[in-house]
């Protein structure tokens, strides 16, 4: 067991493995999207497994995200349990009528008869050259929307224990995962565990301040931290992993020891997930421990550049965080 | 001597944590002093050297009278010090009017900016945030200004200086075992209430010796010993005859609440007091000799109420029954008048 556990896989290999656990245990699962058959994925995430499970149940689709959605949401209604991959969140916009109007809301408008069990996969972030259309941080999107859950694994171990979780939720949930983290490695446990959806990760404990980070902002805020030791100050990073529902309480409690708030997003600052993280702060009992205002740290609030000395200047990068958590701390 | 809250006109000196020819940086805590219930570090207001020290321990210093003298280039070093913080400055302010964004110059406000956990901490150290020399962005409080918080911290310094004091007063004690009828208020509201207005009705021991004389109080202020994480606190019920049985229950239960939690304001401990209840019942205590709190005449000590076989009329009884002391300071009056003090107790419970 311990052999095992201490495998190592890619994150991209990581929700692989989720994918066929989860249709090898369900038959009812079924995987759906553009290029997922195949071509094994834009990213390469599905790989074999049309060869595995057949053309049934990993089914390559035309190109429209609306229907795509629209497809997997009747698929869900009728009872089966369809994961539907879009190549880029950024093309989520083309779905949204199906997912923020018709997904998040069919099991409450039919006063609980029907449930919508879909997940969505859809890969965010910059950091690849793709340009501003397919390099968005959409996450605020969608955890606007009642109806919805949303994840952000930042983890490969995360993105199997999540995504089986995703799976097993009767409810539709969006699952943003970055395409950065797609090739990073870490140790899977090889059984089909589950990460609950809606607990923090406290991914390092510290005294001076708290960092809450989401997607690849969670391994640099790490990065950033280790850094951060050495310089005397003792940072606690937390990664939210599941933005709703959101379990506030486990960043409350650490803000509370640490008095002290770095929130850090790969998003534009203006509406983003973290400015809704601050104000649970400010809402909360931690308020009265605070020794510093609420920080953020998030992208610029412009359209990710092409050039891509310009794409790293837009969003945060390790020495960022480093220079604002210990300006956070050295001025308060 | 800084004046450290609205009521403070005088202080103790206690000790000093500097010495003289000492470079002192601005904010860092040179000596402590007492108010009357509370220990007090006082902080240098400029960076330089302490040329002179002039208090000793145990002076007792008006407020504005000089502790020591700084060699400074700085200018301006009175600025503010002693500004009245009795006048509550005028909000100019209209209701509901914003603002200006600009964060410069610094908007004039009554209350200092201080970030939470700082005013937190203020609160709990009993720290008036308007002494408090603000370092952080904004001319705001951080919560390192407020200097390293005290390791005792439980008040002993402060107990200890007041029941000294107290070996002083040639003081006796009465007990007598009160009968009491089960009530829906809870004790200690009924005890502070009965014994404010027995009190009231013996002037002559509603007193302080001073300057070789009986001193008559108007007021009746009864000082309640709480027991808190912090150390005994005394918050002072001024009056509290005066209020209904219902008002006073809800305003002891805020205050206990309120000493516990470390929220009780400077002017809540020092008012004036000219009594002091403590119960031990709870603890099982079934009666006991409470030391006067300098300078009042009066201190009740109530035991535990329980139910007692005792006689009545016909034969014997389960009644109802608390022992209390009651220490006077003998100055002040006789054994006698004590005596009366706690008949008219038994009367009003």
């Amino acid at each position: 067991m311990t052999a095992v556990a201490e495998r190592t896989l890619t994150y991209a290999e990581a929700v692989r493995e989720a994918l066929a656990q989860a249709m090898s245990a369900d038959e009812r699962v079924f995987l759906f999207g553009e290029d997922v058959g195949v071509y094994g994925g834009a990213f390469g995430v599905s790989g074999d497994l049309v060869h595995r499970f057949g053309e049934d149940r990993v089914r390559d689709t035309p190109i429209s995200e609306l229907g795509i959605v629209g497809a997997a949401v009747g698929a869900a209604l009728a009872g089966m349990r369809p994961v539907v991959e879009i190549q880029f969140s950024d093309f989520t916009a083309q779905a949204m009528d199906q997912i923020a109007n018709q997904a998040a809301k069919i099991h409450f408008m039919l006063g609980g008869a029907a449930t919508v069990p879909m997940v969505l996969r859809a890969p965010g972030g910059s950091g690849t050259g793709a340009a501003a259309q397919h390099s968005q941080s959409l996450e605020a999107w969608f955890a606007h929307v009642p109806g919805l859950k949303v994840v952000m694994p930042a983890t490969p171990a995360d993105a199997k224990g999540l995504l089986l979780s995703a799976i097993d939720d009767p409810n539709p949930v969006i699952v943003l995962e970055h395409k950065l983290l797609y090739k990073q490695s870490g140790a899977v446990p090889a059984e089909a565990f589950r990460v609950p959806l809606g607990e923090t990760a406290v991914r390092r404990e510290g005294r001076d301040l708290t960092i809450v980070a989401t997607g690849v902002m969670v391994s640099r805020s790490l990065e950033a931290a280790a850094a951060l030791a050495d310089e005397g100050i003792s940072a606690s990073v937390l990664d939210p992993r599941t933005l709703r529902p959101l379990d506030a309480q486990t960043i409350v409690d650490s803000v509370t020891s640490t008095g002290r708030a770095l929130l850090v997003q790969e998003a534009p600052k203006t509406g983003g997930f973290m400015a809704e993280v601050a104000a649970r702060l400010v809402e909360s009992p931690a308020f009265g421990h605070l020794r510093a205002p609420v920080s953020r740290l998030c992208g610029l609030d412009v359209p990710i550049p092409y050039a891509p000395q310009l794409e790293r200047a837009a969003v945060p990068q390790v020495a960022d965080i480093v220079a604002a958590a210990r300006e956070l701390v050295r001025r308060w | 001597m800084p004046k450290m809250s609205m009521t403070m006109t005088e202080g103790v000196f206690l000790v000093w944590h500097k010495a003289e020819g000492d470079e002192v940086r601005e904010g860092e805590v040179v000596c402590e002093v007492a108010t009357d219930k509370v220990d007090m570090e006082v902080e240098a207001t400029v960076a330089g050297t302490l040329t002179r020290l002039l208090a000793t321990p145990e002076d007792v210093i008006p407020v504005g009278e000089p502790i020591a003298f700084v060699a400074a280039e700085a200018d301006g070093l009175l600025d503010g010090m002693f500004d009245d913080l009795d006048d509550p400055v005028p909000d100019q302010a209209p209701e509901g009017r914003a603002e200006p964004p600009s964060p410069a110059p610094p908007v004039p406000s009554s209350t200092p900016a201080a970030v939470p956990a700082a005013r937190r901490l203020a609160v709990e150290r009993s720290i008036d945030l308007a002494t408090v020399t603000p370092s952080g962005p904004w001319d705001t409080i951080r919560l390192s200004d407020l200097g390293t918080p005290r390791k005792p911290g439980n008040g002993r310094a402060a107990v200890a200086r007041r029941m000294t004091a107290s070996t002083q007063i040639p003081q006796f004690v009465l007990y007598r075992d009160l009968d009491l009828e089960p009530a829906t208020h809870g004790w200690t509201a009924r005890f502070v209430h009965a014994f404010a207005q027995a009190l009231r009705q013996h002037p002559d021991l509603n007193a302080t010796w001073a300057d070789d004389a009986v001193q008559h109080h108007d007021r009746v202020g009864v000082a309640l010993a709480v027991d808190t994480p912090r150390g005994l606190l005394g918050p002072v019920l001024t009056d509290p005859d005066q209020d209904s049985l219902d008002t006073l229950a809800t305003r002891i239960a805020d205050v206990v609440e309120r000493a516990r939690a470390g929220r009780l304001g400077l002017a809540e401990l020092s008012a004036a007091a000219t009594t002091t209840v403590s119960n031990l019942g709870n603890h099982g205590v079934t009666g006991f000799h409470a030391l006067l709190t300098p300078p009042q005449a009066t201190a009740l000590a109530v035991g535990a109420i329980e139910p007692k076989v005792v006689p009545v009329e016909g034969g014997i009884g389960v009644r109802l029954r608390c022992t209390v002391g009651l220490t006077v300071d003998h100055r002040v009056a006789d054994g006698v008048a004590g005596a009366r003090l706690l008949a008219t107790l038994q009367e009003l419970i």
